[in-house]
């Protein structure tokens, strides 16, 4: 179980931005964070893979403080989360297969390449393993990105909106792959979107965050079988009252 | 594709080699179509007796390794120190608050300034000059890594970070790695600045180098050795630049978008 408890930031010039926010995401749960731009929603991703620390409250995975955090000089302080960003974020320098390589050598992972060319050819780039991301699409940047995150078994994996500079071919061809390696793996998901389709698609709930400060303003269960049709009417229904919500709040 | 690529090089190589050679005659007709301004003319024969002349006589090639020498040593050791330092400083916000004004105060000092002083502190021995040609190189290189190290991307540090890497691989694998664009940017002004050094340290004083040797020909109204000690001292940097350019496509080669294995 991770737990954000009373977690709040702010700048001394601007006041706060975000929180107070408490939310549980129970293990192997899927949940979508869907508001407005600027609403704090990386923010507070960040806070919970322990990159930025809250201005007040703390993140708690499995019954272990997250907060105050100190800046370590050898590797390995992980407590089992992945991330994956906006624009993949990998290494430019290093190769698809020396980028995987390297976050399972943070580990203290050993013979890292057959547990790295396994990850690349689940998620399809088991022939573009040699090549730079300069090399590769933004699709493929991105399955590099999520081939990363998940070579390292995370117990947490946290998106900050993966797939919104893709095309929509792309996109659902990732949201496929996703499923697939999370269903697999049955870690705690936590994806930032602001495309409610996106959210509707992959997440078994969908917590609205309402603008500045960012607060929850709702949480909504998705109870709909996958995979998920948006041509469905009890998708539709859900996609509606989601969009109703936002616009209320 | 290769095959191509060949036959360019090839193309490429009778180009300069022409373009040499006819530079070389224009030359030659101009100094002996100018026989009353032969002092400054000097012609590319003579230029060629003058080379043989120095070499057997006066070690030319033995004064060239050491000015390279010197140049290399203070190059050297300027990476080692302003390398490190320069991510230390743009890594830290203290050091950036308090050891950076220092360099910054330090800096606007044109290094020729430092002769004087640095060889009445060091005598005109070889480290006097090393250590000259060291504060030629240092500053730009520090203030180049300082930049790079300030404009790496922070998601990238956390990218990192958040799969499990400590301050050490952050800074040896992430900062050095994405700073290194800018750091070769630095050691090349610095190589360039480091030979400035070495003429102005050659020429106070010593009895070797390219500088020396440039000395004593303006003692003596050498034309002839004045000019092959410019041409080979502009040569000595060149083949420097030459050597950082190799590195930099050898480290750099993704920028390039080249596929390894």
């Amino acid at each position: 179980m991770v737990s954000a408890e009373e977690i709040t930031y702010g700048y001394p010039e601007t006041g706060r931005i975000l929180g107070p926010i408490t939310l549980d995401f129970p293990d192997g749960t899927f949940t979508a964070l869907v508001g407005p731009s600027g609403c704090g929603k990386t923010t507070f991703l960040e806070i919970l893979a322990g990159q930025r620390e809250p201005t007040g409250g703390d993140v708690i995975i499995r019954d272990t403080s997250l907060y105050p955090r100190k800046r370590l000089f050898r590797d390995g302080d992980t407590l089992g989360i992945s991330m994956i960003f906006q624009d993949a974020l990998v290494f430019p320098w290093m190769t698809a297969l020396e980028n995987v390589e390297f976050v399972l050598s943070l580990r203290g992972i050993k013979k890292t390449g057959d547990r790295a060319m396994h990850w690349l050819t689940k998620v399809g780039l088991g022939n573009d393993f040699r090549k730079y991301p300069s090399q590769l699409s933004g699709g493929m940047v991105q399955r590099l990105g999520l081939a990363r995150a998940m070579a390292c078994e995370p117990r947490l994996l946290l998106m900050d909106e993966p797939f919104c500079a893709l095309d929509p071919n792309s996109r659902s061809e990732l949201h496929a792959e996703l499923l697939s390696l999370w269903s697999d793996s049955r870690c705690t998901a936590i994806l930032v979107t602001h495309d409610l389709d996106e959210a509707v698609e992959l997440a078994d709930r969908i917590v609205l965050i309402s603008g500045s400060p960012g607060r929850v303003s709702e949480i909504i269960p998705v109870r709909l079988e996958r995979p998920r049709s948006r041509f469905e009417t009890d998708y539709q229904d859900l996609y509606g009252a989601l969009h109703h919500s936002q616009l209320v709040h | 594709m290769k095959k191509t690529d060949g036959r360019l090089s090839v193309r490429l190589f009778f180009t300069i080699g022409l373009t040499v050679i006819g530079l070389l005659a224009v030359w030659e007709l101009l100094s002996v179509s100018s026989p009353g301004k032969s002092a400054l003319f000097v012609s590319p024969r003579n230029l060629v007796q003058t080379a043989i002349d120095l070499w057997v006589r006066k070690h030319l090639l033995w004064n060239l390794a050491t000015s390279v020498l010197r140049l290399m040593t203070g190059l050297i050791i300027a990476i080692i120190t302003s390398v490190p330092a320069g991510i230390l400083i743009g890594r830290s916000g203290a050091a950036r608050k308090w050891i950076l004004p220092f360099f910054k105060a330090l800096s606007p000092v044109p290094p020729v300034a430092w002769t004087p002083i640095i060889l009445v502190a060091l005598g005109v021995g070889p480290i006097s000059r090393i250590f000259l040609v060291y504060l030629g190189c240092f500053f730009p290189i520090l203030f180049s890594t300082v930049q790079g190290v300030l404009s790496v991307e922070p998601k990238l540090i956390m990218s990192a970070r958040v799969h499990g890497a400590g301050e050490y691989t952050v800074i040896t694998r992430i900062l050095f790695r994405s700073s290194l664009g800018s750091i070769f940017g630095g050691v090349r002004i610095g190589s360039s600045m480091g030979l400035v050094m070495l003429v102005v340290a050659e020429l106070f004083g010593g009895r070797t180098g390219i500088g020396y040797l440039l000395m004593q020909a303006k003692e003596f109204l050498k034309m002839p050795q004045m000019i092959l000690c410019m041409i080979l001292l502009g040569l000595t940097g060149w083949a420097v630049h030459g050597i950082i350019d190799l590195a930099e496509n050898c480290w750099e080669s993704w920028r390039g978008g080249k596929t390894v294995g």
